[in-house]
């Protein structure tokens, strides 16, 4: 024990005199940071909500119509009743311009304040003249008809306005396609929508992202990190041939590396608890935090045993990390297929959801057993035992 | 001249034989074997992967329509309890379930999580309405409305160019992050002349395609599908193409996920050759094998062009079959339009992967372990590729993606043409960047640096100082460290973007000061550990800021005025505040250069950021405070 724990000194300090700890943690800083970049940039995209008002009133929507109807005009007419006492298949109005008025107002009453053009060519030149930027062709077809609806929207290339008008648009538009599905679906046999009333409740875009990614990368990267720390710390020894000394001092082999796997894992249960602490005092509360560190040690510690049967076996620092790194994709790829992988378990234990109490201890049991066929290995094998022979 | 040439070569081929001969001792027949496997293994599973069990069991329903059940069973993230009306309700109300749906009434705690439920569970009926309606043959009664998206090519306003008007001392990159964080601004410059032939098109575009029916619309112009048949085989179409037309709740919004694909795929093989590269001459050093290479008649930049070019080759080798797989894939028909992407492609990747080669034996140098190298590439390497990542995932958004070569590459796969101006601009902060780097790197391959202890610090003021033979070389060392301060600056932008707006823009401001006074005053630094008097301080000051200023506006010459149009304006809307930025740099370098002589390196540079950000503050005093 005493071994071990000299061993495991030596190495803790390496990786403080190298300094290889601070970049350790700039590096998940840096993942953090990154995903988090990731989460705000596309979610804001996204949801329309998370956006200023400022940024949605620069984008401007021009709505122009094939013929020369005028849309102001239209809308005067037929304003005054709201859109949603318009009769759809009301005869008085020309259909066309009911179809037309109908969506400039659900344009409208978003969160966009469309212009309304008399032909396509004035839209034509405001849009060049970055006056609007983006033109909606309204179609000719009436909703109740039996024709596609085909509307025409113009955008300018490579803009983040065209995005941002997009975002907005799509609302509107959904619940016009709703308009029209509630007078045509009628026609389908046999189609019973289901009715669910939702309750109006503001919702955080980023709830599910931060729970089921972020969360669990964080919590995952210090493991991914002592893996490769692992190897480092073997084939190192093998490499600089440091590794003879070791063994003639009173040390044996199985002593070495225990201790080197006591600082690898060791290490990480630190990181991810000042990861937990950091999330909390941002306001994201990461539930049962004694769980989620009992999993991620087990992981980790299955990980680093991943990398130590690695170096132990090709001895050279190049191929084993490149080893190390395919099974690290083989293995993230599975957590991405399989339910109950680890990054989900943190998932659920984080965001507080039952079912996760035998996976738990199935990982830790996992660990355990490699740590045990590790140990029996260096038992049966001469050449650990009687000392390190050079392979030949 | 031409022999000393032929014999340069010699030397770099006999160099690389020995090179690639020990690595493949390295890897046994056998490793390569079982590498090859989990290759074949990954490719098998990620092919599998299409649907993802991320995030299963999430959220807990209680309800009492069997039915209901059976749809949102289909949704993973749903823990279902159907229950008897009263039982599900008292779930619910134990807290044993975040959504609770009885007779139709969906009803949610007031917590984050039941929230988050109620819009996964929405979501999920849509997708559920969508699928249901598809099921009909009936395609203009279940999928009424269709929406054509067609892009129109408009002046763009390039932010860059608004900004270097507004302050020309600050360079291209802080004030891409001002407009990348504000977002707004419109700086279409205003050209009448310009405007009539480009206002014509859009009118006869908007004629040909407005004016006619959808019916009639060419080939060119994708329509609405004329029955559900062909709006099946729509839904099933290639998901790297670009949308074009879709039913209302079916568009998506261009934001390109395809294009983080492609750069992960490219970005891969260069992690592992870059691992051998370091690992390669990491050995050099711990087994001082180096040794016989020095000692050779070979000059050291045989030696690192001779260790570098197989590393090199291997990359690009592996990038041009990536891309011919890719572009095949994507349902390219022709073999001269793959083979030409493929190589358009490689050119790409040139400067990119030379990048990772040069940071790779930089550190491999700089480390004084195998684990400090494995951080320190790990490093570096997470830095270049958030660099190449977050500005790809604008591709076909905005123009500012462009300064990730990898936009570039996504540009190039799914058929889009790309101009000269635009390689430029991605790819020349890489090329100077990995050129200086090899360069910094060659003038440190010698013995004292490779097979001696020497803290990282020391290092680089070694490399420094072996750069400066004469003191006018000054100039030279900051004009050359402008891409470097550049790349780092377009770093922070992607991670100051999502502090608040004013905060991003004022920590923007402080950091980037810094980053330049570092690089700008690194020279000057190196000298004074050997001293100079006061006199000749001036001189350093005017050297080092006079080469800095040249090469920022070098740099935004280079970068912004051949992204955007007018090279002219540019530089003219530049003349008016071109006395002061040099004044500034000048000045900043003077308060170290002075300074060193009776204080510490950092209390130097403190002072000399305070006054950069001083200066900036004043400039954008627009931004920061508006």
């Amino acid at each position: 024990m005493h071994n071990i724990i000299s061993i495991a000194k030596k190495d803790l300090k390496g990786l403080f005199s190298e300094k290889t700890l601070v970049l350790t943690i700039f590096i998940q800083l840096f993942i953090a940071l990154f995903s988090s970049f990731l989460v705000v940039g596309l979610t804001s995209f996204y949801d329309p909500g998370s956006l200023s008002e400022t940024e949605m009133k620069s984008a401007n929507l021009g709505l122009a119509h094939r013929s020369e109807i005028v849309l102001n005009s239209s809308i005067d007419t037929n304003g005054s009743n709201g859109f949603t006492g318009f009769n759809y298949s009301s005869g008085i109005q020309p259909e066309r311009s009911v179809t037309e008025t109908l969506l400039y107002r659900m344009i409208e009453v978003g969160k966009l304040s469309p212009v309304a053009y008399p032909d396509y060519s004035a839209a034509g030149r405001d849009f060049y003249r970055s006056k609007i930027d983006g033109i909606l062709l309204v179609p000719n077809t009436t909703i109740d008809g039996s024709d596609l609806i085909d509307i025409h929207i113009y955008l300018p290339k490579t803009d983040l306005k065209a995005t941002i008008l997009m975002l907005q648009l799509k609302e509107p538009l959904e619940r016009f396609e709703q308009y029209a599905r509630n007078a045509r679906t009628a026609r389908l046999s046999g189609y019973a929508p289901i009715d669910l009333k939702f309750p109006e409740e503001p919702s955080n875009p980023y709830f599910e992202f931060i729970y089921v990614v972020l969360i669990p990368l964080l919590v995952f990267t210090p493991a991914f990190i002592s893996g490769g720390l692992i190897i480092d710390f073997i084939t190192e020894e093998f490499e600089q041939k440091t590794i003879d000394l070791l063994l003639v001092s009173p040390v044996t082999f199985a002593d070495i590396l225990d201790g080197k796997i006591l600082v690898a894992t060791g290490i990480v249960p630190v990181q991810v608890s000042v990861w937990i602490a950091l999330l909390s005092l941002n306001q994201i509360p990461v539930h049962n935090p004694v769980a989620i560190l009992l999993l991620v040690t087990a992981v980790t510690l299955i990980l680093v045993l991943i990398g130590v049967f690695i170096a132990i076996t090709l001895r050279n620092r190049g191929t084993s990390q490149l080893f190390y790194s395919l099974i690290l994709i083989l293995l993230f790829l599975l957590c991405y297929i399989f339910q109950n992988s680890p990054m989900n378990l943190v998932a659920t234990l984080a965001i507080d959801s039952p079912g996760w109490g035998a996976y738990l201890v199935m990982y830790l049991l996992v660990a355990l057993f490699l740590y045990a066929v590790l140990h029996r290995i260096m038992r049966y094998q001469s050449r650990y035992r009687s000392g390190y022979r050079r392979r030949s | 001249m031409m022999d000393t040439d032929i014999n340069m070569m010699v030397g770099v081929f006999t160099i690389a034989k020995w090179e690639l001969l020990r690595s493949r001792l390295d890897l046994s027949t056998r490793s390569l074997i079982a590498a090859g496997g989990f290759v074949v293994a990954i490719a098998v599973i990620a092919s599998f992967a299409s649907h993802s069990n991320m995030g299963s069991g999430l959220y807990t329903i209680s309800l009492d329509d069997a039915n209901l059940a059976q749809i949102l069973g289909c949704d993973d993230r749903f823990n279902i309890l159907l229950l008897g009306s009263d039982d599900a309700r008292d779930v619910y109300l134990s807290r044993g379930a975040d959504i609770l749906i009885i007779g139709g009434n969906v009803s949610v705690h007031g917590t984050e999580k039941s929230v988050a439920a109620l819009d996964a569970l929405k979501s999920t009926m849509k997708r559920h309405r969508e699928i249901m309606l598809s099921s009909y043959s009936d395609l203009n009664n279940s999928f009424p409305v269709w929406i054509t998206i067609h892009h129109l090519e408009r002046e763009q306003s390039f932010q860059m160019l608004a900004s270097a008007q507004l302050g020309s001392e600050l360079d291209s990159d802080e004030d891409g992050g001002v407009a990348g964080s504000a977002g707004t601004g419109d700086g279409a410059a205003e050209g009448l002349q310009s405007h009539r032939s480009g206002e014509d098109m859009i009118l006869r575009e908007l004629e040909q395609l407005g004016g006619a029916t959808p019916s009639e619309t060419d080939l060119d112009h994708p329509a609405p599908p004329a029955d559900m048949q062909e709006f099946r085989q729509m839904a099933k179409r290639n998901f790297l193409e670009k949308q074009t037309v879709a039913t209302p709740s079916n568009i998506e919004p261009p934001i390109p996920f395809t294009s983080v694909i492609f750069a992960f795929v490219f970005m891969f093989p260069m992690y592992f050759v870059a691992q051998f590269y370091s690992a390669s001459v990491m050995n050099e050093r711990t087994n001082r094998s180096g040794e016989f290479l020095l000692v050779s008649p070979l000059t050291r930049r045989e030696i690192v062009a001779g260790k570098t070019l197989p590393y090199l080759i291997i990359t690009l080798a592996i990038m041009f079959v990536l891309a011919m797989y890719l572009k095949y894939t994507l349902g390219s028909a022709s073999i001269t339009e793959i083979l030409k992407s493929s190589l358009l492609i490689v050119a790409v990747m040139i400067p990119v992967v030379s990048l990772f080669l040069s940071f790779s034996l930089f550190s491999s140098i700089l480390a004084r372990s195998f684990k400090e190298l494995t951080f320190v590439s790990v490093f570096f390497s997470t830095i270049v590729s958030g660099y190449l990542f977050f500005p790809a995932m604008f591709a076909h958004i905005h123009a500012i993606a462009l300064i990730s070569p990898m936009t570039l590459v996504v540009k190039i796969l799914t058929g889009t043409e790309i101009y000269l101006s635009e390689y430029l601009f991605s790819t020349v902060p890489f090329y100077c960047v990995s050129i200086a780097t090899f360069g910094f790197a060659t003038l440190i391959f010698r013995e004292e640096d490779l097979f001696t202890q020497k803290t990282v610090k020391k290092k680089i003021v070694d490399c420094i100082e072996l750069f400066l033979r004469k003191r006018s070389y000054l100039f030279l060392l900051t004009l050359i460290l402008i891409p470097f301060a550049y790349m780092f600056e377009l770093m922070l932008i992607v991670l100051l973007f999502n502090i608040p707006l004013p905060y991003s823009i004022i920590a923007m401001i402080c950091i980037s000061a810094l980053i330049e006074e570092v690089f700008k005053s690194a020279g000057v630094y190196t000298l004074s550990l050997r001293g100079y008097t006061g006199k000749q301080a001036i001189i350093l000051a005017v050297l080092a800021g006079s080469g800095f200023f040249v090469g920022e506006k070098l740099m935004v010459l280079v970068t912004v005025a051949s992204i955007a149009d007018s090279v002219f304006g540019t530089i003219l809307s530049m003349g008016s505040l071109l006395i002061y930025p040099l004044l500034l740099h000048i000045g900043c370098v003077a308060i170290v250069a002075f300074g060193l002589r009776y204080q510490r390196y950092s209390v130097c540079l403190l002072a000399a950021t305070a006054v950069h950000v001083a200066y900036n503050f004043f400039l954008l005093r627009g931004f920061v405070f508006a």
